[in-house]
């Protein structure tokens, strides 16, 4: 058993700088491998719809009549389950986190192309 | 029964992170009883198992809890893979395992703080978790998510590990060991720690055994249960001891958390040492048929898995027994006779997970 041996690690601490950032004016670079969020290249999307039917969370919808893919950025989980089936691989993950909007915005939630 | 007072503790209490709810039912300031009642964030979860694809329900298992995820996701495959006889490639298997063993060391290090947090050592807390984020980061740079790795698929695995991410894990590991030295130090003989931990909520040997105490409680009352002693995934090929502790309080739960932490760096040292070459995974063909029960070791404790699949690709039940639903009868059995000021500590010390519970 032993006093205070807390101290030295406490009056460590004091002296040294902090283990945290000062987020969001400083910001860790995302490692290489991180999943940030999915984009896609539309040009190359055949409107097939296996990310749509695959999606654990249907954030992904996509409809032939109207040709039109979107997602819902923060629905999405970034399984990257749509990564891996995309047929035609136009969907990508990045490692950048999506931004945060305000969950009423819902024009700006959803991310959608059409080809009409 | 007139001399007894009812305080309801939970389901928001501040040494609580997920809801649970107990009516204490008092006598002064001893304990004579608690009714728990659990059912605040069941979100049914198995029942998406007859909607989604079984290759794709292993985002869904993962989630189920956001720090054993990877034992989830990973006891969900192994299930599968039984019924579906996949042999999953050898260096899939070790991956498992380094992952298995990453979120053991930060589940513990998160332990470690939420419980000095819960004796009131808010310094020694921080401490805990600033080792904690330097997991984090391994796991981040090696699967891509912080706690959610993604990374498990029923037939292996979907990322690889390099022999310079190796080092880099190693050396990370190494400089931590010391820090993580200092901070068990503080935890096992400090005079204060001591006196909140040493002889509170002593669960017999006997009474762990009866009452079905799984993981770290049982390992801290004497019994040596480590489903890991299996050898499913790559523990078959690694040197490892169960770690039993025989005093059964708190502080021998805290002891032995503490020292698998350090358990676990030996293992990724040694599986690091004999991680062979290969593939990462092997494609599943058809739909499974069949039931399997699946054991694994979380680092709460003893995790039961059964999948019952009826030859679609859409699986037809799935079912968790988790740890934390086994250590809620040895839970309620030690709170009896104590006092009211131990009780954060006594809930605290199951290392309790609601949401897993109710998945």
């Amino acid at each position: 058993m032993s006093f205070l041996p807390m101290a030295g690690t406490a009056l460590k601490n004091l002296f040294s700088r902090p283990a945290t950032r000062l987020y969001p004016f400083v910001k860790r670079d995302p490692f290489a491998g991180t999943r940030g969020n999915i984009s896609i290249d539309f040009t190359q999307c055949i409107l097939c719809g296996i990310c749509a039917r695959r999606c654990p969370t249907h954030a992904i919808t996509v409809s032939k009549e109207r040709k039109e893919w979107s997602m819902d950025h923060l629905s999405c989980v970034i399984c990257t389950n749509c990564v891996i089936v995309c047929p035609k691989k136009c969907l990508k993950l990045e490692n950048e986190a999506t931004q945060s909007v305000p969950a009423a915005a819902s024009s700006e939630r959803t991310e959608t192309h059409t080809n009409a | 029964m007139k001399e007894c007072t009812v305080i309801p503790f939970g389901p928001q209490h501040p040494v609580l992170p997920e809801p649970l709810h107990f009516d204490l039912v008092l006598k002064d300031e001893t304990i004579v009883d608690a009714i728990p009642q659990i059912g605040y964030i069941h979100r049914g979860l198995e029942l998406l198992v007859e909607k989604r694809e079984y290759q794709d329900m292993v985002f869904v298992a993962e989630r189920i809890c956001g720090i054993c995820s990877f034992q989830h996701g990973m006891g969900y495959c192994m299930a599968v893979e039984e019924i579906m006889k996949l042999a999953v490639p050898d260096r899939a298997q070790y991956l498992r395992t380094l992952w298995c063993e990453l979120s053991r060391i930060h589940s513990h290090l998160l332990w470690l703080g939420l419980a000095a947090d819960a004796f009131g050592f808010e310094n020694l807390y921080m401490a805990c978790w600033r080792q904690r984020e330097l997991i984090l980061d391994l796991i981040e740079a090696t699967t891509g998510g912080r706690v959610i790795f993604g990374v498990c698929q029923v037939g292996g695995v979907r990322r690889d590990v390099d022999a310079d991410m190796f080092a880099r894990i190693l050396s990370v590991l190494e400089s931590m060991q010391k820090d993580i030295g200092t901070l068990s130090d503080i935890f096992i003989n400090d005079v204060s720690v001591r006196h909140r931990l040493c002889g509170a909520g002593v669960l017999s040997r006997k009474d762990a055994y009866e009452l079905g105490a799984v993981g770290p409680m049982a390992r801290a009352s004497g019994l040596a249960l480590d489903t890991r002693k299996r050898g499913y995934i790559a523990y078959g090929d690694l040197d490892f001891e169960p770690v039993v502790e025989t005093s059964g309080d708190c502080y021998a739960r805290a002891v032995v958390r503490i020292r698998e932490i350090f358990q676990s760096v030996d293992l990724i040292r040694q599986l690091a040492a004999k991680i062979p070459a290969g593939e990462l995974n092997v494609k599943p063909v058809g739909n499974p048929s069949g039931e399997s029960f699946i054991r694994v070791e979380q680092p709460r404790g003893e995790v039961v898995y059964y999948v019952r699949a009826n030859g679609t690709k859409f699986l037809e039940r799935f079912r968790v027994r988790t740890p934390t639903f086994a250590n809620v009868a040895p839970m309620i059995h030690l709170m009896k006779g104590s006092t009211l000021a131990d009780v954060p500590n006594l809930v605290l010390t199951i290392d309790p997970c609601i949401s897993c519970t109710e998945r």
